[in-house]
């Protein structure tokens, strides 16, 4: 079943330089319960492509169905509520908000959904324990390793139980042995919860793993 | 997202830079004591002058005299609407009592008097105060003796000055004591014209005058002779009074001015009246009916209507509602400037907070991002940033009462040193009444909700892939 649907979308940069077509023309599907890879070379625009799907940025052009329904015809709350209750990001530079424990950086999509405080506080716990962190729920990011900062913010786009997730370089920043563990966290997140995994990766092996990977160059899919 | 989480995180993010927070909130809260610290002052001063004449009677009294059309005085003209002038007679008196508002009326009864103890003597125009009057700040607070026992008892209240006079070194030592009084009537004559009774035209509105050393005894009043015209003896009724107390102010009220000695009003009158009986030719000169009345009101804000009743009942009326009214005109324009200098400090604060909150959302435009990317609306972000300054306001406010209150008691405790060693009683100088704490809650709040609406709105619009873009 199609969860996403991109048909020749594009997104255009106005600078000072001129107009850049960082996408240009995109169409693909993605599938409920796969894994895809978006590969390419640096400045191809997959980074750009991503935000797109997870609703943080709007086409120029072009049309972007989630289940059906143009992301377009959203108003911003609505779209709002599209990044917080249907996608989850995970960033390279993992995103946390460095003032706040593990915890509270768990809470924060919850905080925008109005979930109750109390039920906040127990998925909060309950996810820091699935990516095997409960012993460091009240440290702060700058207290935790690189690989231990991503899992927090993977069990943070988790809080709102959405069927995706869109991961830009999950592992960039790691270790290879970090990153093993980060991408085996990601597949079983897939394998056991069926979630829609969409990552971007400039690592052969991470590439290896996904069912599909979709290359882009200068703005435009080049192969399947 | 919800109200309190909002206000929840705004608290954490505000205490994750507390000196920036700490310097902000002091500026608020200089600019709120220095407003309220100069509408206090303003608040204070009014309340002082307000309850000093409402305690006196100053508001709620007016006189009443009668008109004489024969003059060319515009006022009276104007206010010849009603009926034409007429006699304040008794007639007259009970008319006025029954305008609703009065709260009672009494005739002008003066005297002249001549008070002698132990060889010393002083004179000056008397008044006839009725019982009621007692409660004036001017008899309340007398530093020696007390008020009168009864309208018709034969007693009299002197003032300290008097009884300086008198050659009472010791004021105190005075009351209790019994004076003879000689009632008379006002000269005009040389002081060393003791023998030279023929005295001028009687005047009972007028004081000063009078002749040291003058007889105690009353003089007959067979010795004047019934011969309409100018008399030849001054008539004299000598009556021995008792000091009740003395007072150290004047009465602060319409028609008294000048008068020093005070005695009951019915006892006052009594004589009166006999020393016309006893000297009918007198009456010859005496204008009809009452040269003047008090009339009290039950409340000051019924002057001006009962003003207008008594001017279209015939009579001429003075009273300083009119004046007040102009002085509270005054007063409103003072507390407006005190208001705008004290709103400078506002002004300042305000520029601090939006300078702060620019500050957080340019420090935390990756935070903002981060949040936009989990799913925040606009909104959310604009009511995040709005309920920090918000809280800055609040605790501005708070602290800014605060100081403005022990400034207010350094001032007061100040400003009393000085006061009291004038010989004044003390004075609260400063008042923040409650609805100044609440509007100053309220102004602080706003005017720092106000300096956040720019900075709110430019972390609402920031765009989340530029903010999340490079680390
Ligand atoms: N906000 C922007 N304004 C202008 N140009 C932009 C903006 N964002 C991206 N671009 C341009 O669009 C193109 C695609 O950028 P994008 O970040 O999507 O690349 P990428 O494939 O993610 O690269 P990388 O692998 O280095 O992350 C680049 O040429 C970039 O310079
Ligand atoms: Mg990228």
């Amino acid at each position: 079943m199609t969860l996403l649907e991109a048909r020749n979308l594009a997104r255009h940069y106005t600078t000072i330089a001129g107009v850049v077509p960082a996408l240009d023309g995109v169409s693909l599907e993605i599938h409920e319960g796969e894994v895809v890879a978006l590969v390419g070379q640096s400045g191809s625009g997959k980074s750009t492509l991503l935000n797109l799907l997870g609703g943080l940025d709007r086409p120029t052009s072009g049309e972007l169905l989630f289940r059906g329904r143009n992301l377009a015809t959203l108003n911003g709350p609505e779209l709002a509520r599209y990044r917080r209750c249907d996608v989850g990001m995970v960033f390279q530079s993992f995103n946390l908000i460095p003032h706040r424990p593990a915890m509270d950086n768990v809470v924060l999509p919850m905080l925008f959904e109005s979930t109750p405080k109390a039920e906040r506080k127990r998925r909060a716990a309950e996810l820091l324990e699935s990516v095997g962190l409960t012993k460091r729920a009240s440290h702060r990011p700058a207290e935790l390793s690189g690989g231990e900062q991503q899992r927090v913010a993977i069990a943070r786009s988790l809080a709102n139980q959405p069927s995706m997730l869109l991961a830009d370089e999950p592992t960039g920043n790691l270790d290879s042995r970090t990153a093993e563990e980060i991408l085996q966290l990601l597949l079983s997140l897939n394998r056991d919860h069926g979630k829609t995994l969409v990552l971007i990766t400039h690592d052969e092996h991470v590439a290896g793993v996904a069912n599909r990977r979709i290359r882009l160059k200068d703005g435009k899919v080049v192969s399947e | 997202m919800k109200m309190p989480d909002v206000i929840e995180l705004g608290f954490d993010n505000l205490r994750q830079a507390r000196l920036r927070t700490l310097l902000t909130t002091m500026g608020v809260s200089i600019g709120v004591c220095a407003l309220v610290g100069m509408v206090s002052l303003g608040a204070g001063l009014q309340d002082n002058l307000n309850a000093r004449l409402l305690h006196s009677g100053f508001f709620q009294t007016m006189m009443v005299f009668p008109r004489f059309d024969n003059n060319n005085n515009p006022a009276d003209r104007v206010a010849n609407q009603g009926q034409g002038p007429r006699i304040l007679d008794d007639t007259a008196l009970t008319a006025i009592r029954q305008i609703p508002g009065v709260a009672r009326v009494e005739p002008d009864v003066r005297l002249f008097l001549q008070i002698a103890i132990n060889g010393k003597d002083a004179q000056a125009m008397a008044v006839a105060v009725p019982k009621e009057d007692g409660e004036e700040a001017a008899f309340a607070e007398m530093p020696f003796g007390k008020f009168f026992d009864s309208e018709d008892a034969d007693e009299v209240i002197l003032n300290t000055q008097m009884a300086k006079d008198l050659g009472f070194a010791n004021p105190n030592d005075l009351v209790g004591k019994t004076v003879h009084a000689t009632i008379g009537v006002t000269r005009q004559q040389g002081r060393n014209a003791a023998s030279a009774r023929g005295g001028r035209l009687p005047s009972f509105m007028g004081g000063g005058g009078g002749e040291k050393g003058a007889k105690r005894e009353a003089a007959p009043p067979a010795a004047s002779p019934a011969i309409p015209g100018i008399p030849q003896q001054l008539p004299e009724i000598a009556v021995d009074l008792k000091v009740m107390g003395l007072t150290a102010r004047e009465r602060a009220m319409l028609g008294n001015v000048g008068a020093q000695i005070y005695l009951p009003f019915a006892m006052a009158q009594a004589h009166q009246e006999k020393f016309f009986q006893d000297f009918p030719m007198l009456q010859l000169f005496r204008p009809p009916g009452y040269q003047g009345a008090t009339v009290h009101l039950h409340s000051a804000r019924d002057v001006e209507s009962v003003e207008k009743t008594i001017n279209t009942l015939g009579f001429r009326t003075i009273s300083i509602a009119s004046a007040i009214s102009q002085l509270k005109r005054v007063f409103v324009i003072v507390d407006m400037l005190l208001a705008f200098v004290g709103s400078i400090g506002m002004a300042v604060a305000f520029l601090g907070i939006t300078n702060t909150m620019v500050m957080a959302v340019l420090e935390r435009t990756r935070e903002i991002g981060v949040m936009k990317a989990v799913g925040a609306e606009d909104q959310d972000i604009r009511w995040l940033f709005l309920s920090e300054s918000a809280v800055i306001g609040a605790m501005g406010g708070v602290i800014g009462l605060i100081f403005a209150w022990i400034l207010g008691r350094v001032v007061n405790f100040g400003a009393n040193i000085y006061i009291v060693r004038q010989g004044l009683q003390k004075e609260n100088l400063f008042l923040i009444p409650l609805w100044l704490i609440a509007a100053a809650m309220g102004f602080s709040i706003f005017v720092s909700i106000c300096a956040g609406l720019y900075p709110a709105d430019r972390a609402a619009r920031i765009d989340p892939t530029r903010a999340l873009r490079h680390d």
